[in-house]
Order: structure tokens, then C-alpha cells, then sequence
């Protein structure tokens, strides 16, 4: 039997060749899997934050422009207000926090949801006119009093994961917006 | 015989080329949503930060300026000189209790940039055209003490202002 070499030159890979090609493509693969991940998620979030600060922006000038107008506060707690204001012809209305809602009652509208998927909304108001004055004294309480000039809210947020494989729904907080009140009865 | 050791240095010239033209159309794709995911909270949270610095302002003009039954002679000077100088930070000043920065709301300081605090009065080159009315800045010693033009910012980089005009109140 003739044995016909065909020369040293390597025709093709070898095993081990091979297996450290594939070694390194995994490798590169699992990293920019990762980066790739990470992209997603973080447009994902960008759209999420985008569509609440919407949302936010339309429930915060609505509760602002009811605030500044006000002409007496009737009603008053942490999670509840009743008022007369201007910008709402001087009937009563009353602005709750309940069940993850906000809820709007006026003569004309009974318990209007105007906001929903709220987390938690929490009101202050000042102890009195000369608060601004004293900061060294803790001058928000949970009622109005006859002397209080300002309210103030915190208002936080739940917003649904964009990603269906996401199942965590995270929680978007806004802090301190003050409003003063320009036309109050009691202090004419 | 000739045996290739490595790459030539074209092959690296040319992957290096295709990795970074590749590179600068990706980044700005992806990049923007993967650095400022949360931006549309902060630029929110930011607006709601001025109009608070605001408030105070207006919490001083509203029930102090011009308040004769508080018995405080507040006036818009005194306004002016406790919202900061232009052109200044207005950082937390706890040791000058007679006038405390605007900054105060609730549990925390907001420092803020004053961009334009001075009084203003209006201009006109020529008397005929009334219909036009232009506002100048008022230098001391002021002719008349009652519009005040406040322009703040929270950094003195900051895209973002809030104006509000001043003016003397009239009793009703």
C-alpha cells in the first residue's frame, strides 16, 4: 500500500482551534447580550418616566391651580381638603386621596376619579403667616388652621412595567410642591 | 516557506475603521435612552423645585409687602434684598436669621442661582407710540420702587428659568 502525502500545508481547522473560537464567540456573545439587556431596559425605563412626568405634569397643575385660588378651606387633613375657590365658581369641593385615587366631589361631579394609580398623596399646611420668617421652627401641620397660609403636597406615582417580562412596578415620588393661596377670605 | 504570523497592519487598520464608524452611528441610538432614562422625573422635579423657591417669594409678597395689619413694613426692597443678589448662589445661610434665603420648603434647602433681581421701569424712545411698552433696568437712586423682575435658576448652567414680575400692590 502507497501512502501519498499531500504536503505539511493544514487544510482546515483544528479541534482545538475550533473549540477556542467558539469559546471566545460565547464569550463576546454573553457580554453583549448583556449591554444589549441593559439598553433595552433602559429605554423601557425612559419610557415608563416618560409617561408618568406626563401625568404627573397634568395632576400637579390641576391640584396647583385649584390651591392658588382658594378662598377658605373648610376641611382639612393629610389626605383630604374641602374648600371654596375661584377657579372653581366659590362652591365647595373637595379633593381626596383614597384608594390609590384621587377623587374630585363638587356640587356638579359626585366622586370623579381624576387620577388613578397613586401611591400615596400627603398634604401640609403652614402654621402660620410668619412662617417663612422662623425656618428654624417646624412650620407644616397636618390641619389648616385660621392663621395658615400655604399648602404643600407630596405625590408619588405607580407606573407599570412597559416590559411584559417585567413584573416589578416601581414607585415615581415628587416632593414639597408648595402652593400659596393668592385670595384667601381671612386675610383681606 | 512563508508562514503568516498575525494580522497585517492593514486588517487592523481597516477592523479598527469599521468598529468605530459602526460605534458612532450606534452610541447616540442606544446611548441616549441608556444614560438619561430618568431625565423626563429630574427635569420635572427640577421645574417643580423653581416654582417652590417661587412660592416663598410670593408667600412674603402676598401676606407681608404692603401689609399694614401685620404691622411689618415689608416693601419690595426688602423682598429684593432677601431673594439674593444677581448674579449670586443663594446657599442655605443659617447664621443671618434676618433674612433667610428663599430656599427653605419643608425638610430641605434648594440653593438657587438668582440670574436678575433689580427693579425695572418703563421706557419709551418716543412718546407717540403707545401701544409699545418697553422696561429698562432702575439704578439707584430709583425713581420709582415698584415693579421688581426676579429670574431664577437652580444652577447658573441650568437650561431651565422661572420670571415673575413684582409689582406694587394696590389696596383694594
Amino acid at each position: 500500500m502507497k501512502i501519498i502525502k499531500t504536503g505539511s500545508k493544514n487544510k482546515g481547522f483544528t479541534i482545538l482551534e475550533m473549540t477556542a473560537t467558539l469559546l471566545i464567540v460565547a464569550m463576546l456573545s454573553g457580554l453583549a447580550g448583556l449591554f444589549i439587556t441593559n439598553v433595552v431596559r433602559a429605554y423601557a425605563m425612559y419610557q415608563e418616566n416618560k409617561e408618568v412626568a406626563q401625568k404627573a405634569r397634568f395632576v400637579i397643575n390641576r391640584l396647583v391651580n385649584e390651591f392658588v385660588h382658594i378662598t377658605k378651606v373648610i376641611k382639612s387633613s393629610e389626605t383630604q381638603i374641602q374648600f371654596i375657590s375661584r377657579f372653581n365658581n366659590q362652591t365647595e369641593m373637595t379633593i381626596k386621596y383614597e384608594k390609590n385615587t384621587l377623587k374630585i366631589d363638587n356640587v356638579m361631579k359626585r366622586n370623579i376619579v381624576f387620577a388613578d394609580k397613586i401611591y400615596d398623596f400627603k398634604l401640609r399646611y403652614t402654621k402660620s403667616d410668619e412662617v417663612f420668617d422662623d425656618i428654624n421652627k417646624n412650620i407644616w401641620t397636618n390641619k389648616w388652621t385660621d392663621k395658615s397660609t400655604a399648602i404643600q403636597f407630596d405625590i408619588s406615582f405607580i407606573v407599570n412595567p412597559y416590559l411584559k417580562t417585567e413584573n416589578k412596578k416601581h414607585i415615581v415620588t415628587f416632593y414639597n410642591i408648595t402652593t400659596v393661596p393668592r385670595f384667601l377670605e381671612s386675610k383681606k | 516557506m512563508k508562514n503568516n504570523n498575525g494580522f497585517t497592519l492593514f486588517e487592523v487598520v481597516i477592523t479598527l475603521l469599521v468598529i468605530f464608524v459602526i460605534g458612532t452611528y450606534v452610541l447616540p441610538v442606544v446611548g441616549s435612552p441608556l444614560f438619561y432614562y430618568n431625565k423626563p422625573i429630574e427635569e420635572l422635579q427640577e421645574v417643580i423645585n423653581l416654582k417652590v423657591i417661587i412660592e416663598n417669594i410670593t408667600h412674603d409678597y402676598t401676606y407681608h409687602c404692603f401689609a399694614d395689619n401685620t404691622g411689618t413694613k415689608f416693601n419690595l426692597e426688602k423682598l429684593r434684598v432677601r431673594i439674593g443678589r444677581t448674579g449670586h448662589t443663594v446657599e442655605n445661610a443659617g447664621f443671618a436669621p434676618d433674612y433667610y434665603p428663599y430656599g427653605h420648603c419643608g425638610d430641605k434647602y434648594i440653593r438657587y442661582y438668582v440670574e436678575f433681581n433689580e427693579f425695572i421701569k418703563e421706557y419709551s424712545e418716543d412718546d407717540t407710540n403707545k401701544t409699545e411698552i418697553n422696561f429698562v433696568r432702575d439704578y439707584p437712586p430709583y425713581d420709582e420702587l415698584s415693579m421688581l423682575l426676579v429670574t431664577i435658576k437652580l444652577d447658573e448652567s441650568s437650561e431651565k428659568s422661572l420670571t415673575v414680575l413684582f409689582t406694587e400692590k394696590q389696596k383694594e
